[in-house]
């Protein structure tokens, strides 16, 4: 069985549960992943970068007075 | 007008979010984006990226959107030998909406979306946070459109015959 929020999280038992593990375990190099990854990477590079790092958190070094 | 500059970036407040065009049954999409979005951004409930050409005078309108949140796949029968005393959770984080607006629909930008959500979570959570996968509950028609990202359909009877089936991405086995 599968219960999932739409914003929260999922909860799989028996069946879904063991199907789920087993592809986790034994499925393959998923190539259309990695091409996605890699699409996502140059949109990142072009978009956001900065503008996600500015949300995020800023590691400059500052002088604190 | 000039032609479109698009632009992924995340929600600004002064983005407008009632001109989204989508098809009648994806009226709860128009919906979220037009009354909740930015509030759950604010809050941190989910952070949403949208799509602007950057060619419009401020403020844009949105022309598409993600909205993307933390969660986890609880596996409540999984037996993880390495933990046999472990409540075994996953954590993940969730495509809640995906929406473009109906005239640019095939035109890529969603998928550009999904691509750049999981750079997101692969280059940024992932690494910081501890994330494993990025998981989605497909409309039955978007299986396909998941699947070409690299989602994979937890593969039961049950969950294929849902309305929103389960669809997974799993982080580690991307470089």
């Amino acid at each position: 069985m599968i219960k999932s929020k739409t914003f929260g999280g999922v909860v799989l038992s028996g069946e879904d549960a063991g199907k789920f593990e087993r592809q986790v375990r034994y499925g393959r190099v998923n190539a259309k992943a990695q091409n996605a990854l890699n699409r996502g990477d140059e949109l990142l590079r072009q978009f956001g970068e900065r503008k996600l790092g500015d949300d995020v958190t800023d590691s400059s070094p500052r002088k604190i007075a | 007008m000039p032609d479109p500059s698009y632009a992924i970036r995340l929600i600004d407040s002064t983005d407008r979010v009632n001109r989204l065009k989508l098809r009648s049954e994806d009226g709860a999409l128009a919906a979220f984006l037009k009354r909740q979005c930015k509030h759950f951004h604010d809050q941190n409930l989910a952070k949403t990226y949208v799509y602007i050409d950057e060619n419009t005078p401020a403020p844009r309108k949105v022309l598409g959107y993600v909205s993307i949140v933390v969660g986890e796949i609880n596996n409540a029968d999984a037996i993880v030998p390495e933990l046999p005393e472990y409540g075994f959770s996953y954590p993940a984080v969730k495509i809640a909406r995906l929406a473009v607006e109906l005239d640019l629909q095939r035109s890529g930008l969603g998928g550009n979306l999904v691509d750049y959500s999981l750079a997101v979570v692969k280059r940024h959570i992932a690494p910081n946070v501890g994330c494993r996968f990025v998981v989605v509950d497909a409309n039955r028609p978007a299986v396909d459109f998941y699947r070409k990202h690299g989602f994979v359909l937890v593969d039961t009877e049950e969950n294929r015959k849902r309305e929103h089936p389960l669809m997974f991405y799993d982080l580690l086995k991307v470089a």
